[in-house]
């Protein structure tokens, strides 16, 4: 009895340290993996004959890191597939002061700080003969420093350019999967002049999907839960690519929109469960003093 | 008439902890009672959530804490100590929402006629160390997430196992927190654990007076920095009788202070100051609170002989 109740507590402990997991675990995990897209076209990989296969110019969030200062720096890696673009600018705003800032890029870098509570919108902007690949993304860090991050304010030379934008989502807390998000295609003067895609594309997971618009302006995405994020822990996340391409005359537009997701806060928590182990304990314990209980003393 | 003007306190601080921010109302981050950040609309948080918090608690790394931006971990105790340093552990018996919750059970207890569970001098020397062990991990785990690479689900290790967490929500309407989290195997040992734990001390509050505060690790914090408040409780030695009168009434056993013959200090680990002993104290002047030197309450042979009467 003894043994066995040593055997229990280092069961429990290497559960709790993360070493070991039960196989019904992996179970669960495959029916929460599972798409969740409320507007999906396909469930597999997409091709569609007018929008690539995959997006060509895009941020990739990397992890935030706190500085000695009490600023919050976060590092954003440019990916573009295509080498040597003849322009590239990288800009972006606070919270919802208009003030454009530009940034600058080192081997394919661009590093943001914040120095207080601030939500970045970022926007990078290459050209390439015809093409105009323009990056969006958005973030919020939570900086605490009196040393002000530097800024230098920008004037972009294409203000107008169209980008695929998040609206505000209704949900708390940073974005997670399995929430919904809505995208539209927007630009700085919330004009938008060129004929609207039908679809929107995401690669997420390395598999890319469509989206459908609802309303021909509006597009809906929930990202999938995932394995990887639900072990690797809550500020962990991953980046989904949503992208599309928009053409005129000969001009052609390729937009991409990064989003950052960590996993669901909430969508694995069981009520059912929990309120039965809480009834079970409390059961159990209430059996334990019964039996065990002592008379007070007679004073 | 000590015991009433307590409940009242304590009553009047548990509306104001539970709802004052549904009123515009918040005491800051770094209260010395376990008023829960999990209550939504909630008029001051706990300490020990700020405690184990990442930039302005422990879960920094050894770099940042060391540096000029680690002052920021100073700042909240600096908080914490100015809301202690004047009423000491008088918050505890006086101010705590979860003490009040404690205090209910136990009414609801002594109403169906239950008797009281008794534990062994042993025993409550054995469970005395348990505050300072979970003081120490509540350090420990947040340093280690932070730069020996320890899974961040174990963050805020001791608000996932707090009892209070599920049980004061509920009186803003929030039931949410008896769940199991199957996220991953961290999540779902620290809710069962949680979930178990709750269960065990609501039937341990049931069966004995203030069972949560033997094992409260902001009693333990507390009682590191008491020498820095003003607040005394003292025994004058020579007018003690020894009827024992204070160990039998006191809500945690508490018996050093009925056995104690040579200090003047009694101001136990576990003693939260509710002061049941002062009050049923037959001596005069033998047992009393001061503040600066200044006598709040101290022992009486009318007060008890009036208070029998009632």
């Amino acid at each position: 009895m003894l043994y066995l109740k040593h055997f229990l507590i280092i069961i429990f402990f290497l559960f709790l340290t993360g070493l070991i997991e039960p196989a019904s675990f992996n179970r669960l995990d495959l029916i929460n993996c599972m798409p969740v897209h409320g507007h999906m076209l396909n469930s597999g990989p997409y091709r569609n004959k007018r929008i690539p296969n995959s997006p060509s110019f895009y941020f990739e969030h990397k992890a935030p890191l706190r500085e000695t200062n009490g600023q919050v720096s976060q590092v954003f890696s440019l990916i573009f597939k295509d080498n040597d673009p003849d322009l590239m600018d990288v800009y972006f705003t606070e919270d919802r002061n208009p003030t454009i800032y530009k940034s600058s890029i080192k081997d394919g870098k661009v590093i943001i700080r914040a120095h207080r509570p601030t939500v970045f919108q970022l926007w990078a902007v290459a050209r390439k003969g015809e093409n105009t690949f323009i990056a969006h993304t958005n973030c919020m860090l939570f900086g605490n420093s009196k040393t002000k991050a530097e800024r230098i304010i920008f004037f972009p030379k294409t203000p107008e350019a169209p980008y695929i934008e998040m609206q505000a989502s209704k949900q708390p807390y940073w974005p997670q999967t399995g929430q919904e998000f809505i995208f539209r295609i927007s630009s700085k003067t919330g004009f938008v002049r060129f004929a609207l895609p039908t679809d929107l594309m995401v690669l997420s997971n390395n598999k890319v999907f469509a989206l459908k618009s609802y309303d021909r302006l509006r597009y809906v995405y929930t990202p999938a839960h995932d394995q990887y994020l639900r072990k690797a822990g809550v500020r962990a996340g991953r980046n989904d690519i949503l992208f599309t391409q928009l053409r005129e005359a000969d001009h052609c537009f390729n937009l991409t929109h990064t989003l950052y997701v960590h996993r669901s806060r909430t969508a694995f928590e069981n009520y059912a469960i929990g309120a039965a182990v809480f009834g079970a304990s409390c059961f159990f314990f209430i059996g334990w003093i019964i039996l065990n209980r002592k008379r007070r003393t007679p004073w | 008439m000590v015991n009433r003007v307590r409940m009242i306190c304590q009553h009047i601080s548990f509306v104001l902890l539970i709802y004052g921010g549904r009123l515009g109302i918040h005491l800051g981050s770094s209260l010395p009672c376990f008023a829960c950040p999990f209550v939504n609309g909630c008029g001051g948080h706990c300490y020990l959530m700020i405690l184990q918090r990442s930039r302005v608690g422990f879960q920094v790394t050894f770099d940042y804490l060391f540096s000029r931006a680690g002052l920021e971990v100073l700042w909240p105790f600096v908080v914490f100590l100015l809301f202690f340093v004047p009423l000491s552990k008088l918050w505890c018996g006086w101010l705590c929402p979860f003490c009040l919750f404690q205090d209910w059970i136990t009414m609801i207890r002594k109403k169906l006629g239950i008797r009281e569970m008794i534990f062994s001098r042993k025993t409550h020397i054995r469970l005395r160390p348990i505050k300072y062990i979970l003081l120490v991990l509540l350090i420990l785990i947040p340093l280690c997430i932070a730069n020996f690479n320890l899974h961040s689900d174990w963050a805020l290790p001791f608000c996932r196992i707090c009892p209070a967490k599920p049980i004061l929500p509920m009186f803003a309407g929030n039931f949410t927190h008896f769940h199991l989290d199957f996220t991953n195997t961290v999540t779902l040992c620290f809710t069962a654990l949680s979930m178990v734990i709750t269960g065990g001390l609501l039937v341990g509050i049931f069966f004995k007076e203030r069972f949560f505060c033997l094992f409260c690790p902001m009693l333990g914090l507390m009682h590191i920095f008491r020498r820095l408040s003003p607040v005394r409780f003292e025994k004058d030695i020579s007018g003690c009788t020894g009827c024992g009168n204070c160990e039998r009434i006191c809500p945690v056993d508490i018996h050093e202070v009925h056995l104690e013959n040579e200090k003047k200090d009694v101001f136990m680990q576990n003693c939260m100051g509710c002061m049941h002993c002062v009050e049923s104290c037959p001596g005069d002047n033998v047992l009393s609170f001061k503040w600066f030197g200044f006598t709040l309450f101290s022992s009486s042979r009318n007060y008890l002989s009036l208070k029998r009467k009632q």
